[in-house]
């Protein structure tokens, strides 16, 4: 099993070196954003805590990003390049593969944490006071992303495969924003919405990261349950979905 | 013999235009160990179907496909230890050099001695020059060994090769069956698909032909000629046609005279009487040039068996 997972992670780190979109996606990106969000925050005049806020949401919205498209990428792109059937015909299982795709979107985090806190603190004077409890935030995250890219590679297993890449791409974008990264959810939202999206781990997660700064009470309980009972879905609907693929004939073909 | 594929039964039907198609009907077929197994049919056949059914990416609606004794709809994972697949159809990820993806396989099959094993597949195949390479810039015929090369890293027991030799070059294509022969002798068990008759005749040691998702004939190809050629033909080169067909006309071996422009084929139910049906032409006053006992081609008799 391990050999297996490394090997998904060694060729997906080859691939991050040898294409530029994926080393964009590391190194471009996440300054766009975090540039948008502080570059307004100094026209309007933000305090210095509010930076903080920014910089560390920025790398926690990343990791839900992150782990969530490479969990499902090389499922997707291995299809378009008409070579799935060599991988699937491999002694490599579903989840296997997806593991192999997090951990790859875990290191790509990792890097990202180093880029953007350097970048903050340079631009910003921006310090990690608590980084347990950001690690904590954005381990919940990364594994909120993993559910995230489960349900998408089951879904590239029954349905066409393009539609399910740009949800790749949308889903975890959407997710991050609705669950109030730099924002109280309360003070933004209606109440019903509000009470939704206390169901979502990464509300929680969020309001654990924003508590470093006394923006938000963390709330470890609910960040406990609601990650875990989504990853219960994901898995159950990703192996549903597998198994729906292969009984279609839409998982892959030779 | 042990028999090491072993399909029960298999029937598999696909939607298409709210219509259901029958992909595969009641399919039995079973491979011996050591064995190369051709299974030939026209495009649409159900050849594909089967290999995916084989390979656990598609699970049939009735009947078995056991490999190695094992249900490859709930064990493929077991059974894709000792198996692989060869697609003449399938890419190859671009980005990664040769020794690089074979790598990543080597991982995916949870092999050791991996630099061996890599080193190995390339020199079998005759790439170890083109290892820095990436396989998605190699010729067709490059690319096509790399599949090969992939598909023996696991050393496998059974290999699945679906048209591999397909938009080969001439040079290409024979080395590439030197390989199939030299894996068989290994003692791997091979299925075979391919649309190349000769390829077929020259490799395989039983075929199965499949029509609308049926198997409509099996056996080893002296046992399919007497089932459905049972014939000896002679053709005769010569400057009157008709004599040799008049001399002829009461033979009662003669089944059948085909005569055309300066040439006859002469069937005949039997090898029996031949020396007497060279006698007759030989005094027909066709002025002969040339008389033949014509070999029957997979060819000829695939058209036969499908018409």
């Amino acid at each position: 099993m391990f050999s297996r997972i490394k090997g998904i992670v060694y060729r997906n780190i080859l691939w991050a070196f040898r294409s530029p979109f994926r080393l964009f996606d590391v190194i471009f990106w996440p300054f766009i954003l975090f540039f948008m969000l502080t570059l307004f925050l100094s026209s309007v005049g933000g305090n210095e805590e509010f930076f903080g806020v920014i910089v560390l949401s920025v790398i926690a919205w990343r990791a839900i990003y992150f782990v969530s498209f490479e969990t499902t990428a090389i499922f997707i792109e291995d299809h378009w390049d008409r070579s799935l059937p060599n991988m699937l015909v491999s002694p490599i299982r579903a989840h296997e593969l997806a593991i192999g795709g997090a951990i790859t979107g875990i290191l790509k985090t990792i890097v990202v944490v180093f880029l953007v806190l350097a970048v903050g603190s340079i631009f910003y004077n921006v310090t990690l006071d608590d980084p347990l409890t950001f690690l904590i935030g954005v381990l919940f995250l990364s594994i909120v992303g993993f559910s995230v890219g489960l349900v998408h590679f089951g879904l590239a297993c029954v349905f066409d495969k393009r539609n399910v890449f740009t949800l790749s791409f949308l889903v975890p974008e959407l997710v991050g924003l609705v669950s109030g990264p730099y924002f109280n959810i309360e003070e933004m939202f209606p109440q019903p919405l509000v009470a939704f999206l206390n169901f979502f781990p990464t509300t929680h997660a969020f309001n654990l990261i924003k508590s470093i700064f006394g923006m938000a009470e963390a709330n470890y309980q609910m960040l406990f349950i609601t990650t875990f009972f989504w990853l219960a879905i994901a898995l159950f609907l990703n192996r549903y979905m597998y198994d729906l693929g292969r009984k279609k004939g839409t998982l892959t073909k030779v | 013999m042990e028999s090491i594929v072993s399909v029960k039964n298999l029937s598999r039907s696909f939607s298409s235009g709210g219509k259901s198609l029958k992909a595969l009907d009641s399919v039995d077929l079973s491979i011996e160990k050591g064995e190369i197994f051709g299974l030939l049919g026209p495009n649409g056949a159900g050849k594909t179907t089967l290999i995916s059914i084989l390979c656990g990416f598609l699970i049939p609606d009735q009947g078995s496909a056991k490999i190695f004794g094992l249900d490859c709809r709930t064990d493929s994972k077991k059974i894709a230890k000792k198996m692989n697949l060869a697609s003449g159809f399938s890419g190859i990820s671009d980005f990664f050099s040769a020794e690089e993806l074979l790598r990543f396989f080597c991982y995916l099959y949870g092999l050791d001695n991996i630099e061996a094993r890599i080193n190995n597949a390339l020199k079998i195949t005759g790439l170890t020059e083109h290892r820095k390479r990436r396989p998605a810039d190699f010729s067709s015929g490059l690319g096509r060994r790399f599949l090969i090369a992939k598909a023996i890293l696991n050393d496998p027991e059974v290999l699945l090769l679906d048209e591999p030799t397909v938009g080969l070059d001439v040079e290409s294509a024979v080395s590439l069956r030197k390989h199939i022969k030299a894996m068989k002798k290994s003692g791997t068990t091979i299925l075979l698909t391919t649309h190349n008759m000769p390829e077929a005749q020259l490799l395989c040691d039983r075929i199965a032909l499949i029509k609308n998702g049926r198997i409509i004939a099996c056996g080893t190809f002296d046992q399919l000629r007497e089932q459905y050629f049972p014939h000896t033909v002679l053709h005769v080169r010569c400057k009157y046609p008709k004599k040799v067909q008049k001399v002829l006309s009461k033979t009662k071996s003669v089944v059948k005279i085909k005569s055309g422009n300066g040439s006859v084929k002469v069937y005949l139910d039997s090898e029996k009487d031949l020396d007497g049906v060279f006698k007759l032409v030989a005094s027909s006053g066709a002025q002969i040039s040339t008389i033949d006992l014509l070999e029957v081609e997979l060819e000829e008799l695939y058209s036969k068996i499908m018409d």
